[in-house]
């Protein structure tokens, strides 16, 4: 293994174990597990990418992000969707200035060519100035190269990888393993300075396992009651602690249903946002059943939930202590 | 370390959980960076190099529990001395056993090193000397489970325990100072029952999470090529975890291309547009494509006795597959028709398979009033793009064969694929109808075994939307 120098402005305690990088993220309001935190915390020191996985709305590209302004790092962000291909996640000509440039120059052709006698001389006389239009003036990078290209590292987040085809996969796969890239006409780019890499996953499709074998794996689930109860404190910290205990434990009842998109943590956070400002002290059967559409997003879910909504809720507002 | 690592990854394997060297690599590096102070920092670290899809996550935690509690002291004498100590333990490798117990041999008049070791009671220090007497004797490659005595037996006396018993002997017999000697005598001697039973737990252990995957393997190959009628009760599960896992593996093969770019063929429109960005000079020649279509496949299965289990599978199969094949309409008969689509909408595909069966599965076989029912009930899905699966014997107790409806359905459809659970040398026996029904259809096969069913899945999957 080649040894990589990591960043001077990153050798500080800001990584110097998992607890630290728990407590630093805490600081910024993105509660996270042990597993969270050992992942990044790896991913920096093995300068692995790590792959997310998890329902939507655990707060995959969150920790991204969360990630970036820990570290200080900037965020470079490349949304996968199907089709996604080189020239819009690498790099792209600057056609348009090429193509102006050939214009304005071609006044200064007949200068350079002056005293070239014939096509070969000519041709001969053309090469002696290089591929200028096949440099990197020219070069228009998109997220994948911007990210190898930052002088102090960068934090590229690949999102939702599995929208994107089964060929873009591979085309990620020697960016992913040697952090360097091949463009034809210039050569292989390394990174300046080894950036942290995250991909995200719905599940969408199984991501292949060439992917996977570079990537530490991280699955975030739904949180249990007790770390969603900290994240909803974080967040809606004017939420009242009796009211939190019984949103809690409502959603964490209403996860164990059949549903087809239980609620996520995104959607705990709407809702207590939602409760604070219908100035809720408890939940009663009536408000639960007006907001529940702040925490379902089909109709049948808020049926079904609606149908056992007496029971559920008797449950949740016993005390749990 | 590496050794308790690489065994720990041989536990995983046999769960099932791929691992690749490359990733035991990662592992040890990850574990050397993190350290080994805390069991759940570890189980992290390890969860996160090894385990790579959700499926695997849960394997995984089980596994580690299992594989490092191996030392938690479980006899009650210990008092109290749990928390971070079963993963430390596990880890350092304690003197070599052997040694020891050769050595305690040569001078006679002290106790030997085992005896030493079962009086001080540290249950700790004596499951890491039952752990490393099992590597001594190899016990990780122990592969039959009536192998159980004979290894406990290699522990045994790799620990050193004839010079135990010896001393046993010794102690009963010291002439001087009876008492205290006899009861030391029993003590060990009861310390020793102790011994051996927690020898034979680890040995029993070290089987299940070793040696059974080979044998898990073996069973699994001969489930294979088993006639699905055949398959018995306690297989049922085992099988059908098979299904969904080649399922899986199906399903990953074909979900991957879901176009195909004609090459040299210009889409002018989409060039046109790109080109003028710049100037309308085409830089960017777009190629015209197609996407590859996902046809609709009508299965209509056959649910009465005989030829049900077949139909169980062959619908746990289909729906398995959703994610290639998320256009699955089914139907199953016996005397008449039913559309199940529903059902397997509402329900996991076992238990909508036997609300099925249970459901529908009584009276006697009808094909004629099944290919009626099948053409006025499946209507505008059976065009030209859908694919219809027939599985049945085609033994129709002799009623109406009802052939021109059979050719009719395969008319309108673009293949009519029949199952038959029979042989070749079984059509046209009896009541069988299967030699008429075979001129009708695109395609008769085989499907006996789940390796049928496999096959048939695959060349499915490889011949949708080739046209």
């Amino acid at each position: 293994m080649n040894e990589r120098t990591l960043p001077p402005r990153l050798q500080t305690d800001l990584l110097s174990s998992p607890d630290e990088i728990r407590t630093g993220f805490e600081a910024m309001r993105y509660i996270c597990s042990l597993q969270v935190a050992t992942t990044v915390y790896l991913a920096y020191h093995l300068q692995k990418p790590i792959l997310v996985e998890g329902p939507p709305g655990v707060g995959k590209t969150e920790l991204a992000k969360t990630t970036a302004a820990y570290l200080g790092l900037p965020l470079v962000r490349l949304q996968c969707y199907e089709g996604l291909d080189e020239s819009k996640a690498l790099y792209e000509w600057k056609y348009g200035k090429q193509l102006l440039y050939t214009q304005i120059l071609k006044d200064q052709l007949g200068d350079v060519l002056k005293g070239a006698h014939g096509l070969a001389a000519s041709v001969e006389r053309l090469h002696t100035f290089g591929d200028i239009f096949y440099s990197e003036e020219f070069l228009e990078p998109r997220p994948l190269l911007k990210a190898m290209r930052e002088p102090d590292g960068a934090l590229l987040l690949i999102d939702e990888v599995d929208k994107a085809d089964q060929e873009f996969e591979s085309l990620l796969l020697e960016m992913l393993s040697d952090y360097q890239l091949s463009i034809p006409e210039i050569g292989t780019v390394r990174a300046k300075q080894t950036p942290l890499v995250i991909l995200t996953s719905n599940n969408t499709r199984e991501v292949s396992d060439a992917l996977k074998r570079r990537c530490l794996h991280l699955y975030i689930p739904f949180p249990d009651a007790e770390l969603e109860s900290c994240i909803v404190r974080t967040q809606v910290p004017e939420v009242t602690d009796s009211l939190r205990q019984q949103l809690v434990a409502f959603i964490q009842a209403i996860r164990e249903l059949d549903l087809k998109k239980p609620p996520a943590v995104s959607e705990s956070i709407d809702w207590a946002r939602t409760l604070l400002l219908l100035h809720a002290e408890a939940l009663d059967e009536k408000l639960v059943r007006d907001t529940l559409n702040v925490l379902l997003k089909f109709e049948d879910d808020i049926q079904s939930v609606g149908d056992s909504l007496h029971s559920v809720l008797a449950e949740a507002r016993k005390p749990a202590r | 370390m590496e050794h308790s690592l690489t065994r720990f990854v041989r536990v995983l394997r046999n769960a099932e959980v791929r691992v690749s060297p490359a990733e035991t690599l990662d592992a040890a590096r990850a574990l050397e960076i993190a350290g080994y102070e805390d069991r759940e920092h570890i189980r992290a670290v390890l969860s996160a190099t090894l385990a790579k899809t959700v499926d695997e996550k849960a394997i995984f935690d089980e596994c580690f529990d299992r594989y490092f509690s191996w030392h938690a002291p479980q006899n009650e004498q210990s008092e109290g001395s749990d928390g971070d100590e079963p993963a430390a333990g596990s880890f350092p490798i304690p003197a070599d056993m052997h040694a020891r117990a050769e050595d305690s041999q040569a001078n006679e008049g002290e106790l030997s090193a085992l005896t030493q070791l079962l009086m001080q009671g540290d249950q700790t220090a004596i499951q890491m000397a039952i752990e490393a007497a099992g590597r001594a004797v190899g016990l990780d490659k122990m592969r039959i489970f009536t192998q159980g005595g004979l290894f406990s037996r290699r522990i045994l006396d790799a620990m050193g325990w004839a010079a135990m018993q010896a001393d046993v002997l010794a102690l009963e017999q010291r002439p001087d100072d009876a008492t205290p000697g006899h009861s030391e005598g029993v003590q060990l001697k009861q310390l020793g029952k102790q011994l051996r039973e927690q020898v034979s737990q680890h040995v029993e252990r070290s089987y299940l999470m070793y040696g059974s995957g080979e044998i898990r393997e073996l069973r699994e190959s001969v489930l294979r090529s088993a006639r699905l009628t055949n398959i018995e009760r306690r297989d049922l599960d085992r099988l059908r975890k098979m299904v969904r896992r080649i399922a899986r593996k199906l399903a990953a093969r074909y979900s991957r291309k879901r176009r195909v770019y004609k090459r040299g063929l210009l889409d002018v429109p989409r060039t046109l547009r790109a080109a003028s960005a710049h100037d309308g000079i085409m830089f960017e020649p777009n190629w015209k494509q197609q996407r590859k279509d996902r046809p609709v496949l009508i299965a209509v299965c056959d649910v009465s006795g005989s030829v049900s289990a077949y139909s169980r599978f062959l619908l746990m199969f289909l729906y398995s597959l959703g994610d290639v094949l998320p256009r699955v309409r089914s139907f199953v008969f016996s005397s008449e028709l039913t559309d199940v689509t529903p059902l397997f909408r509402d329900n996991p595909p076992e238990v909508a398979v036997e609300i099925a069966r249970q459901r529908y599965g009584y009276g006697s076989t009808d094909y004629g009033a099944a290919f009626r029912g099948l053409l006025e009930a499946a209507g505008r899905d059976l065009d030209s793009g859908a694919t219809v699966v027939m599985l049945g014997d085609g033994r129709n107790n002799y009623g109406d064969p009802a052939l021109a409806e059979l050719r009719e359905i395969s008319r309108r459809a673009k293949r009519l694929i029949w199952l038959s659970p029979e042989a070749e040398s079984a059509w046209g026996t009896g009541d069988s109808e299967m030699l008429r029904y075979r001129s009708a259809c695109s395609e008769v096969r085989l499907c006996q075994t789940l390796t049928h069913l496999e096959r048939f899945a695959d060349d499915l999957l490889r011949n949708r939307s080739q046209n």
